[in-house]
C-alpha cells in the first residue's frame, strides 16, 4: 500500500470533503494508521510553555504530526517527567480555536481576515498619527513578563517608557521586597534541607515536578515538611504537618516566628552582625509583637509558632521558610510585607546562600546580540506611575502596573496598546472595567488563541507561531528550587506551522518596516542563538540535539564578599531589614503589622481565596480540551466551602449557589457581581473563606471548549493598586454565598 | 443665618474628617480625579477658617523636644511614636533620625505621601530649624492626624551643619530695638478662597497644595532692613503681656489664640506681605501656615523674638540655647533616583 504523508492525507481528507459522503472508502484510518505505522519519529527537545517554569522536554514527531511529549532527564525542574499541563497545552497545537491568520475588527465589530502586510501597512499608519499627536510615551507594550525580550527595544524606538509586565498580577510585592532587600530572588535547597515550611506556596498545584520528587524524598528520609495554608494544598498532603492558617494573616505568622527567633535568643547573631542591616530598626518597631499576639490574629497557637520558630533555629542554616510565589505576594494590602517578612525569618536563620537554606540560581553565562547604537526619543515618565515620585514611587518600574490600564487609557495617557501572550482581561481582576482596554485608540494583540483580550479589546490580531513551532534563543533553566549546576535550554521548532502565523521576530520585523524601521531588528532568530551561546562556548548543533545541557560549574555556598565586606548588591550589600526606598518615600522601611483591608462577618461572608490546580496554568490552559476533561472528572470548577459553615448555610455537596461580591470604584455607583457555582463541601478548608480554582471562567465565545466554565477569582474582584508593590489585593473580597443559582 | 450654615458645613465636615480616622490606612489610590464626590464646599474660606480656629482654640501642644524625641524614639524605643523628615531628600539620605522616613516638605499634602501616616501614633514631624516643620504638624493635625514638630527641628538635635543640613541654631540674639507704641488697625476685607472641593479633607489639601512652595520664614536682617524702610506688616502673635513689654516697631498683636476669629482676620491686608512674629518661630510658623492657607500672604520671623532680642522681658523666656549635643544619625540605604526603566523579567 501506498504510504501516506501527512500532505497527501490533508488533501486526501479536501477531496472527500469536496464530494461529501460519496467516497467514504477514502476515510479509512485503519488503513492510514497501518501505512504510517513505521514511518521514523524524530525526538525534538525544546522546552514547555504551559507556565514560567519552562520545563525542558522532548517532542516526538511522526508523519509531520506532534505525537507526544515527555520532560527533559538532566532537566533540573522536572527529571524527565512533565506536569498535565505540560501534555495538555502541547495538544493546543491543533486546537482549533486557535487565530489561524491576521483578523482586523470591522465597523461592525466582528473580525475579518487581513493580510500580513495589509495589517503592518494599517497598524503602521495609525501608530504614526498617535505618536505625531501624542508622543511615542502614549504607546504600552504589555507582556506575560519573561517571554519576550523584543518589545522592550520597540517602545526604545518610540520613546515609550510604557513597557508592562504581568508581575502585578501576579507576585510583585515578592520581587519587589527581594531585589530592594536582598538584590537577589534565592532558591529552596530542598535536597539538603532539613526542615522545611511552606506558607502560601504549592508546588503540588503550581508544579514544579523535580520540587515534588525532592519533597516526597525528604520525608522519606525523615526531613521535616511543615506546610501553612488555609486549604489542605497537594503540597500539604505529601508533607508532615498541615497547619490551616487565617488567610490574610501570614504576615503575623511571620512575624510571630521572627520575634520567637530573636526573643529567645535563636537567631544567628553572628550572620545579623556581618551580612544584615536594619536588624535593630525592625527589632524596634516589632519588640511587642509576640508569638501569643501574632496566634490571636493567625489562628495558629502561640504554641505552635515556638515549635516551628524553635524547630527552624535547631536545624538552621539548612532550614528555610519557601519564599513564596503567587500565593501570599499580590494578593493583599500586607503583601509587601510578608515578602519582606519573609526575606527576615529567613535571614534570622543565617540560611541565605547556604546549602540547605536558600541558594542563588546556578546561571551559565549568556550573552546578547550587540547591535549598533540607535539615536531614540526621549522617554517621559512612565503612564502607569510605577517608579514616578508623587504616583507608586516604590513600585519597580521595569515591570509597572498592570491591572489599571483601562484608567490610562481614560486619562487620555495611553492611546495604543500591544498586548504580547498577555490577557488581563481574564487574568486582571473586573473583566468589565478591563474591557475598557478597547477605548485606546489602537489595541494589537499577538496571541496564540481568541484568548479574551483579543476578542473583546483588539482592532487588529496578528497570530504568533505556538510554541512548538517557532525557535528562540537559549535560556537559563533556574529559579524556584536549588540546582548546583547551570542548565541551558532553547526553543526549537518542533512541526512546521500549521497556520498563516508568524513568530515575534517576523511581526516585530513586519511591522517596523512598515514604519520606515527597517534596521531595528537587524537580525534573524539563528543570529541571536549565535550570539547568546557565545560566551557560554557551548556549541549550537550540541544544544539542538541534546536540548538541555548542564555545565560542570558548580555553584557554591556563601555570602557574596567583596574584598572582605559584604557584597550582595544591595545599597549596603548586606541584607536590608529596612527598605531605604520606602523610607525616603515616607512608609516604614521595616515590616510591621497590618490588618488586612476587609474581613469576614456575617454568617453568609467568606473571603475569596484562589489556587492554581495541578492540571491548569491559570487561563492559559482553560480552552485546553484535554485538560478541560480532567476538569470534568475532578468537579476542578466547584468553589470549596468548610462543611461546618456549608452546615450553617444549609449547602450540601453539589448544591449550585450564588456567589455575589460588590463592586467598588471611588466615585462610582456599586456594581454586584453574581455568578452561579456548584459547591465542594470539605474540611481540608479553612472556615473563613471559600477557595477557587484560578483557571476557569472562560468567556470568549470563540474558545469553544472553555466558553462558559466555571467562574474565575478577578470576576468578583475591583480593580485596585497596593501602592508600595503595585500588587492588585485580589484576596481583599468578600463574596456573599447563598444557596441557589443566580 | 450664613454663619449657621458655615457651622453645619463645617461640623458635617469634621464628622467626615472623624470617619477617614477610623479607616484602615487606605490602599486602592484612586488618582485625585477620581476622588470621591462628595456635597461641594459652598463657602471656603468660612469653611477653612473654622475649621483652622477650631484647631487653635484647641490648644494642641505643637511642639516636642528634641531631648524627649531622643528618649522616648531612639533610647527607649517608644512603638507610638513616628518620626517623619521633611528635608530635602539628600539632607534626610545623608543623616537623619534613627526610624524616621522621609516626606518633603512641599509634598506633605499630598494624599499619596500621607496614605501611609498612622492614625493610631503621634507623628513627629523634624525639618532644619522648627519651622516648616510647625506648619506640616499644623497641616497634618487639621487633617486629623495627631503631629507634633520637634522643636528646633535638627538644629535642635546636633550642632553640625552637614548634619543639620542648614544652619546651627543662632546662640546670640541681635538686640535690635524694640518698642512699646501700639499702632491703630485699619479694617480689610477677608480673602475669596477661589477652590472647588468636596470635602474638608480636599479643601485643606488643595489650599496646601496652593501655597507648597511658598517662602516659609524671614531672617531678622531682612525684616529690620523693611521695619526701618516702613514697607513691612508685622503681627505679633505673643501674649499680649510680653507685646506690651516691647515689640518690633509698627507690629500689631493678636494672640494666637485668637488670630482666627473673624473680627482679628479684619485687620488683617489682604494685599501685603504680613510677618508673623512670637517667640522662637515655631507658633508664628503654624500661624503662618493658617493664614496663607485662608489666601493670605505671609512668612515668619525666623527664630522669633528670641533672636530680635535678648530681653528676656520681652521674650518671656530664655534666649535660645545653643548648647546641643551631637546625638546618633543614621544614614538612608538606597539611591535617592530610582533605576532606568528597563524591562525587567
Amino acid at each position: 500500500m501506498r504510504k501516506i504523508s501527512r500532505r497527501t492525507f490533508l488533501q486526501v481528507a479536501a477531496g472527500t470533503a469536496a464530494v461529501g459522503i460519496a467516497a467514504p472508502q477514502l476515510m479509512d484510518m485503519k488503513a492510514f494508521s497501518a501505512s504510517i505505522a513505521d514511518m521514523p519519529v524524530s525526538k525534538i527537545p525544546t522546552y514547555c510553555n504551559g507556565c514560567s517554569t519552562g520545563c525542558p522536554m522532548f517532542a516526538y514527531v511522526k508523519n509531520g504530526r506532534l505525537w507526544k511529549v515527555e520532560g527533559h532527564p538532566v532537566a533540573m525542574k522536572n527529571y524527565g517527567t512533565l506536569c498535565a499541563r505540560a501534555h495538555g497545552v502541547a495538544t493546543d497545537l491543533y486546537n482549533k480555536d486557535r487565530v489561524r491568520q491576521p483578523m482586523k475588527r470591522g465597523a461592525d465589530g466582528k473580525f475579518q481576515p487581513i493580510s500580513w502586510d495589509q495589517a503592518f501597512k494599517e497598524i503602521a499608519e495609525k501608530l504614526a498619527a498617535i505618536i505625531d499627536k501624542n508622543t511615542g510615551n502614549s504607546v504600552a507594550w504589555m507582556a506575560h513578563g519573561g517571554k519576550e525580550t523584543y518589545g522592550a527595544m520597540f517602545l526604545n524606538e518610540l520613546g515609550s517608557a510604557n513597557y508592562i509586565t504581568h508581575y502585578s498580577t501576579c507576585f510583585t510585592s515578592k520581587t519587589n521586597a527581594w531585589d530592594k532587600m536582598v538584590a537577589n530572588q534565592l532558591t529552596i535547597d530542598i535536597r539538603r534541607s532539613k526542615y522545611m515550611l511552606f506558607a502560601g506556596r504549592n508546588y503540588g498545584g503550581a508544579i514544579i515536578p523535580a520540587a515534588m520528587k525532592q519533597l516526597t524524598e525528604a520525608r522519606a528520609q525523615g526531613r521535616k515538611v511543615v506546610v501553612v495554608d488555609p486549604r489542605l494544598c497537594e503540597l500539604a498532603k505529601i508533607a508532615d504537618e498541615w497547619i490551616p492558617i487565617r488567610p490574610g494573616t501570614d504576615l503575623a505568622f511571620f512575624l510571630g516566628i521572627a520575634h520567637t527567633l530573636i526573643s529567645e535568643n535563636l537567631y544567628n547573631k553572628s550572620f545579623v552582625q556581618k551580612y544584615v542591616f536594619g536588624f535593630e530598626e525592625f527589632w524596634s518597631a516589632n519588640r511587642d509583637f509576640s508569638a501569643d499576639k501574632a496566634a490571636a490574629i493567625c489562628d495558629i497557637s502561640a504554641a505552635k509558632i515556638r515549635e516551628i520558630a524553635r524547630e527552624l533555629a535547631k536545624n538552621a542554616p539548612a532550614a528555610f521558610l519557601d519564599p513564596g510565589y503567587h500565593g501570599l505576594h499580590n494578593h493583599y494590602i500586607n503583601s509587601t510585607q510578608i515578602a519582606q517578612a519573609n526575606v527576615i525569618v529567613n535571614a534570622l536563620l543565617g540560611n541565605f546562600y547556604q546549602h540547605g537554606g536558600l541558594m542563588p540560581s546556578a546561571r551559565p553565562t549568556l550573552g546578547s546580540i550587540k547591535l549598533p547604537k540607535r539615536l531614540q526619543p526621549e522617554k517621559g515618565p512612565r503612564a502607569d506611575g510605577a517608579g514616578v515620585p508623587n504616583e507608586y514611587p516604590t513600585v519597580e518600574p521595569g515591570r509597572g502596573i498592570a491591572q489599571h490600564m483601562p484608567e490610562l487609557i481614560a486619562s487620555g495617557k495611553i492611546k495604543a496598546v500591544f498586548l504580547y501572550h498577555y490577557n488581563p482581561l481574564r487574568t486582571a481582576p473586573d473583566p468589565e472595567y478591563q474591557k475598557d482596554l478597547s477605548k485606546a485608540d489602537l489595541v494589537v494583540s499577538i496571541p496564540i488563541d481568541w484568548n479574551e483580550s483579543s476578542f473583546f479589546a483588539a482592532h487588529y490580531i496578528l497570530p504568533e507561531h505556538y510554541y512548538l513551532e517557532r525557535m528562540e534563543a537559549p535560556k537559563a533553566v533556574s529559579g524556584n528550587i536549588s540546582h548546583d549546576f547551570p542548565q541551558i535550554v532553547m526553543r526549537m521548532p518542533v512541526v512546521k506551522p500549521l497556520h498563516d502565523t508568524k513568530p515575534l521576530l517576523e511581526i516585530m520585523q513586519g511591522l517596523t518596516k512598515a514604519m520606515n524601521l527597517d534596521d531595528l531588528y537587524p537580525f534573524t532568530v539563528e543570529d541571536e542563538v549565535t550570539a547568546v551561546l557565545a560566551p557560554s562556548g557551548i556549541d549550537k548543533t550540541r544544544l539542538q540535539s541534546e536540548g538541555c545541557i548542564e555545565l560542570a560549574m558548580p555553584i557554591k555556598p556563601g555570602f557574596p564578599e567583596k574584598d572582605g565586606k559584604p557584597a550582595c548588591g544591595t545599597f549596603t550589600g548586606k541584607i536590608e531589614f529596612s527598605i531605604g526606598a520606602f523610607k525616603l518615600h515616607g512608609r516604614l522601611g521595616v515590616p510591621t503589622w497590618i490588618p488586612p483591608l476587609v474581613s469576614p462577618k456575617a454568617e453568609d461572608e467568606f473571603r475569596l481565596i484562589h489556587g492554581k490546580q495541578p492540571w491548569h496554568s491559570h487561563s492559559q490552559t482553560n480552552n485546553t480540551p484535554y485538560l478541560l476533561e480532567m476538569t470534568k472528572s475532578y468537579q476542578g470548577t466547584w468553589l470549596w466551602m468548610n462543611r461546618n459553615r456549608a452546615e450553617k448555610l444549609k449547602i450540601r455537596n453539589g448544591d449550585t449557589v450564588t456567589v455575589e461580591s460588590k463592586i467598588e470604584y471611588p466615585g462610582k455607583t456599586a456594581r454586584i457581581v453574581k455568578k452561579s457555582m456548584q459547591i465542594k463541601v470539605t474540611d481540608m478548608l479553612y472556615p473563613e473563606c471559600v477557595w477557587i480554582p484560578s483557571a476557569h471562567g472562560c468567556f470568549s465565545p470563540n474558545m469553544t471548549y472553555g466558553f462558559g466554565s466555571g467562574a474565575n477569582y478577578n470576576d468578583f474582584a475591583a480593580s485596585r493598586v497596593e501602592s508600595l508593590s503595585g500588587g492588585c489585593m485580589v484576596q481583599e473580597v468578600i463574596v456573599k454565598v447563598r444557596k441557589g443559582a443566580v | 443665618m450664613r454663619y449657621a450654615k458655615l457651622l453645619l458645613i463645617a461640623s458635617i465636615s469634621l464628622v467626615m474628617l472623624a470617619g477617614c480616622g477610623q479607616q484602615k490606612a487606605p490602599t486602592a489610590q484612586a488618582p485625585a480625579a477620581a476622588m470621591p464626590a462628595g456635597p461641594a464646599i459652598n463657602e471656603p474660606f468660612g469653611a477653612l477658617q473654622q475649621v483652622s480656629d477650631k484647631y487653635l482654640k484647641a490648644n494642641k501642644t505643637l511642639l516636642i523636644e528634641p531631648q524627649e524625641v531622643f528618649q522616648k524614639v531612639v533610647v527607649a524605643v517608644d512603638p507610638t511614636y513616628y518620626l517623619v523628615d521633611i528635608r530635602a531628600d539628600e539632607h534626610y539620605a545623608n543623616n537623619h533620625i534613627p526610624g524616621a522616613v522621609h516626606i518633603s516638605y512641599a509634598d506633605a499634602w499630598r494624599p499619596v505621601k500621607t496614605e501611609f501616616l498612622p492614625r493610631d501614633k503621634k507623628i513627629i514631624v523634624v525639618d532644619y530649624s522648627g519651622h516648616s516643620s510647625s506648619q506640616i504638624a499644623a497641616l497634618w493635625s487639621l487633617l486629623g492626624y495627631d503631629a507634633v514638630a520637634m522643636k528646633h527641628g535638627m538644629a535642635g538635635w546636633s550642632k553640625n551643619r552637614d548634619v543639620i543640613g542648614g544652619s546651627p541654631l543662632p546662640c546670640e540674639s541681635k538686640n535690635f530695638a524694640t518698642v512699646k507704641e501700639v499702632p491703630a488697625t485699619t479694617p480689610h476685607e477677608t480673602p475669596t478662597l477661589d477652590v472647588k472641593a468636596t470635602s474638608e479633607a480636599d479643601l485643606i489639601r488643595k489650599r496646601a497644595e496652593a501655597i507648597a512652595t511658598k517662602p516659609v520664614v524671614i531672617q531678622a536682617d531682612d525684616l529690620l532692613a523693611r521695619v526701618t524702610a516702613k514697607s513691612a506688616f508685622v503681627l505679633d502673635i505673643r501674649a499680649t503681656a510680653h507685646y506690651q513689654a516691647g515689640h518690633i516697631a509698627s507690629a500689631i498683636n493678636i494672640p494666637l489664640n485668637n488670630l482666627l476669629e473673624p473680627d482679628s482676620l479684619k485687620k488683617l491686608p489682604i494685599n501685603q506681605q504680613i510677618v508673623i512674629v512670637c517667640y522662637d518661630g515655631h507658633a508664628s510658623s503654624q500661624a503662618s501656615r493658617l493664614l496663607n492657607q485662608l489666601g493670605y500672604n505671609t512668612v515668619a520671623l525666623r527664630d522669633g523674638m528670641s533672636v530680635w532680642t535678648g530681653d528676656s522681658n520681652i521674650i518671656g523666656a530664655k534666649a535660645v540655647a545653643c548648647d546641643v549635643p551631637e546625638r546618633v544619625t543614621a544614614k538612608l540605604n538606597a539611591p535617592l533616583s530610582p533605576g532606568p526603566s528597563t524591562a525587567a523579567t
